[in-house]
């Protein structure tokens, strides 16, 4: 008899579970995707049937109910200790093809931006190199796990000389430990850089100069795993493989010793240590993104020529101080996203002595983890679903020289596989589920870190506020770049 | 200290925003879409904290639920236990001169 109560239970609890998630999912979809608008044209946010605006308030109502039943519903933690559970392995040789793969698109890269024609339409690099590995790899890694680390071609060559040396009984121990002050700080400045090339360089789209800092990147790459180890730089230097090895934490899928695992969505993230750097890390992803969205938007476009000018009035040329003007507004950006969380945890400090600001900081970063994403996601979708088409036709011609070798180089572009409104919804969605997941993450972090249930709950008021700005934040430059 | 603090980021921020979008004419748009935000913002840095009573109610409320039905349960579990013996305990109650305590109390009943 005692055993058959306990899965009733369990069951219940499951329902109730089941229940808030429905109401969450129900009132989600009833605010934010009003059946009038399907009836209406597609022709970006003017076609909405309510103000954009409006849609910043429902996305906070969301997030409120979210918190409500998070609180009431949620009463112990369940992703502090992630469990997996292995699926399946498969034979370690099949690294060979994974990391020759990621080889051979690297040489095509270099080759293609070298030897290709000069525009960005019509060259391999620009398009694989903004949309296919700086988005898609990303947005993968969440349903697949961290697959881009078997791929990596730096990994992978740095591996391939080890064998081949250790064949030669030559064998390199690397003469530096990794020092612990340095944290995920390389990951954090060669993302910065990345951003400051995609989004403020002038030339960003030649492709030569994406072919040379590719085999720069590489170099320095080798350079790093040769002087603290391959597996210790992949993890903590390369700033790709760190990027989009973070998001891979929100993945139920965990690639790990030549096997697959699977695990609770979101508890992978639970487990990301608080080296120095990491904080910064989770900001910076934001902020870029933040610049991504406000460069295109009204605001920015209108105060940018008023610091462009006073750059030329230092005597400055007109790229230079329109890259200086840009570089601003990127750590502007950041700046304006490390103030919204300074703010949530200053409040939380607010609610206990406890925790000192900075364990705070730490200990809550990886929350910021699935808000990065969703912000990665709404901005970039359109990107993906539209120019991410371009490289069938670029696969067939990577040059731009008019070969065809898939048959695939007369494909064009097809505009009308979503329309403006369907991405807006898009990523409305994407943001308000991401923030519900920066939610449920900071709420199960309390349950285990404050010892009252008040502490936990008021703490949570103020992850609360942090979450309802970015989403806010979010929904307003989206709405900017699409009007 | 903290609460100062947080008066000024506050002030800080609202500032930066107002100048920002005043400087574009774009402050009703901003502020629409920011409000929620900041509304909660204000209410919180006055250190209140909306609905804080009726949430830690339902809490408890849930947390005794939880408590009274696991308690039920072992409740159940020990007096199963007590009605039906087994293994050495069996034994131990055959050979006993006198039946177990709660045996005896079903005894009674």
């Amino acid at each position: 008899m005692s055993l058959g109560v306990q899965p009733a239970e369990r069951s219940a609890k499951r329902r109730r579970a089941r229940v808030a998630m429905l109401t969450v999912a129900f009132i989600a979809a009833t605010a934010l995707a009003p059946a009038a608008a399907e009836a209406h044209g597609i022709s970006g946010l003017a076609s909405l049937p309510v103000p954009a605006w409006l849609f910043a308030w429902a996305a906070a109502i969301v997030l409120v109910i979210s918190f409500v039943l998070l609180s009431t519903l949620w009463s112990t933690p369940r992703l502090q200790h992630p469990r997996e559970r292995r699926l399946f392995r498969w034979p370690s040789a099949l690294g060979i093809p994974a990391g020759g793969t990621g080889l051979a698109l690297f040489a095509l890269v270099v080759y293609a931006g070298y030897e290709g024609v000069p525009y960005y339409t019509d060259n391999f690099d620009p398009t694989f190199i903004y949309v296919i590995f700086w988005v898609a790899i990303p947005v993968s890694s969440i349903l697949l796990g961290d697959w881009f680390r078997a791929f990596s071609p730096w990994r992978a060559f740095a591996r391939a000389i080890r064998w081949l040396g250790a064949r030669a009984q030559l064998e390199w121990r690397p003469p530096l430990s990794y020092p612990p002050w340095l944290g995920r700080w390389p990951v954090v400045a060669g993302l910065l850089a990345f951003g400051w090339l995609e989004l403020v360089y002038h030339d960003h789209d030649n492709p030569s100069l994406l072919a040379s800092l590719a085999l720069a990147y590489f170099a320095l790459m080798l350079v790093g795993m040769a002087l603290f180890g391959i597996e210790e730089w992949s993890e903590r230097g390369d700033a790709f493989g760190g990027y989009f090895g973070l998001f891979s934490r929100l993945s139920p899928v965990n690639v790990r010793g030549g096997a697959l695992w699977l695990r609770r969505p979101l508890s992978g993230v639970t487990s990301l240590s608080d080296q120095a750097g990491t904080v910064a890390l989770v900001l910076v992803i934001i902020g870029i993104t933040t610049f991504d969205g406000a460069s295109n938007g009204v605001v920015w476009n209108t105060l940018q020529p008023h610091v462009q000018s006073f750059f030329s009035g230092l005597g400055l040329s007109e790229t230079p101080s329109d890259e200086l003007a840009d570089s601003l507004g990127l750590l502007l950006a950041i700046t304006v996203v490390v103030g919204f969380y300074r703010v949530g945890v200053l409040g939380m400090r607010s609610v206990s002595r406890r925790f000192t600001a900075p364990q705070l900081a730490r200990s809550y970063a990886h929350t910021l983890v699935p808000i990065g994403f969703a912000y990665v996601l709404a901005h970039y979708f359109s990107l993906l679903v539209w120019q991410g088409q371009a490289i069938g036709y670029l696969a067939s011609n990577p040059l731009g020289n008019g070969s065809d070798y898939f048959g695939t180089a007369g494909w064009h572009i097809n505009y009308s596989v979503i329309g403006a409104t369907g991405i807006w919804y898009v990523e409305v969605l994407a943001l308000v589920t991401g923030h519900v997941g920066g939610l449920a993450l900071a709420h199960d972090r309390a349950l285990a870190t404050y010892r009252s249930p008040r502490e936990a709950v008021r703490s949570q008021y103020w992850m609360l506020v942090v979450m309802v700005g970015f989403t806010s934040l979010g929904l307003w430059l989206l709405s900017a770049v699409n009007s | 200290m903290i609460r100062c603090r947080l008066l000024i980021a506050v002030a800080t921020i609202a500032l930066a925003g107002i100048a920002t979008c005043y400087a574009q004419g774009a402050l009703i748009e901003a502020l629409a879409y920011l409000l929620p935000a900041l509304l909660l913002l204000v209410v919180l840095a006055t250190r209140s904290y909306p609905g804080e009573r009726a949430l830690l109610a339902l809490i408890e409320r849930k947390r005794r639920l939880r408590h009274d039905s696991a308690a039920g349960l072992i409740g159940r579990q020990l007096s199963l236990r007590a009605l039906v013996p087994r293994g050495g305990r069996l034994i131990a109650a055959s050979l006993a001169e006198r039946p177990p305590p709660s045996l005896a109390a079903v005894s009674l009943i």
